[in-house]
């Protein structure tokens, strides 16, 4: 019952996903700082080359971020999910690393 | 009339244990958004058998009770979204015969999610969530596929007597 239109359709999507996380990947460039926003204002501008941690106390939550390596990652959080723990570390222009619940938004720039 | 409500408070209840059954048991690969999306094969059901504005009306009942048992306001935003433009999707997709419900669930399962990314960067902002698109596009066409497979067979087995 699975028929040939659907075999291309999904041959599609991957294909773009394909794609967009290959283009991703090649062109990313090392970043030298990571700006936090929470709720839509910035928090802070970080150099990723100073090892730092940063602890961000809003009504929402706390978000513990440690810059070290020349990464950023998250150490600890109180929110329902945790993706934000669980992301790996990030370093690249662009990349990102977002506490939905707590509207954090850590984002590398050059 | 009271048929007609048996019927679609059968079906909706079967969404709404749908949605529980997720929340029990949730599908977790560390990417914010992954669901089986189980409750959509009542969606695809309803949709083949019934039309569009029958899914529709059961499909956001659905949302709105499981939001209200077991979610929060921002996950019925989120769901709404999502779920209301996978159904539009999925009624223009199905009108064309090359495709059968596999292929209907799978643009359902893509446009779900990226409704649902589309609602998030609205709340968060379009450059932070990017990233997340392509695996949430692999992730609806693997799921996608299994549900579309799941509700063809229910399509074709399931009548309800009038």
């Amino acid at each position: 019952m699975v028929k040939k239109g659907d075999i291309l359709l999904s041959a599609f999507f991957v294909v773009i996903a394909v794609v967009m996380l290959v283009c991703a990947f090649c062109f990313r460039t090392s970043g030298k700082k990571a700006v936090i926003s929470v709720d839509g204002k910035v928090f802070g501008e970080y150099l990723l080359n100073d090892e730092q941690t940063v602890n961000i106390s809003t009504e929402k939550g706390n978000n513990t971020v440690v810059i070290k390596d020349g990464k950023v990652l998250v150490k600890t959080a109180d929110c329902p999910d945790g993706y934000c723990v669980d992301h790996v570390a990030v370093d690249s222009v662009g990349e990102t690393i977002v506490c939905l619940p707590h509207r954090v938004i850590i984002e590398i720039k050059e | 009339m009271a048929k007609k409500t048996a019927y679609f408070g059968c079906l909706l209840g079967l969404a709404v244990i749908c949605g529980y059954v997720e929340f029990l048991i949730p599908f977790d690969f560390g990417i914010p958004g992954i669901k089986l999306g189980l409750a959509n094969i009542v969606a695809i059901y309803l949709l083949y058998k019934n039309g569009f504005w029958s899914a529709l009306a059961v499909n956001t009942a659905r949302v709105l009770l499981c939001g209200i048992l077991f979610g929060n306001a921002m996950s019925i935003f989120y769901s709404l979204s999502g779920a209301t433009l996978a159904l539009i999707v999925m009624f223009f997709i199905k009108k064309a015969p090359v495709f059968s419900t596999v292929g209907v669930s799978v643009a359902g399962a893509v446009a779900h999610n990226v409704g649902q990314l589309l609602a998030a960067t609205v709340v968060i902002g379009f450059t932070a969530l990017i990233y997340y698109l392509p695996f949430l596009i692999i992730a609806a066409v693997v799921t996608g596929f299994l549900i579309g497979l799941a509700a063809g067979y229910l399509i074709k087995r399931v009548k309800f007597t009038h």
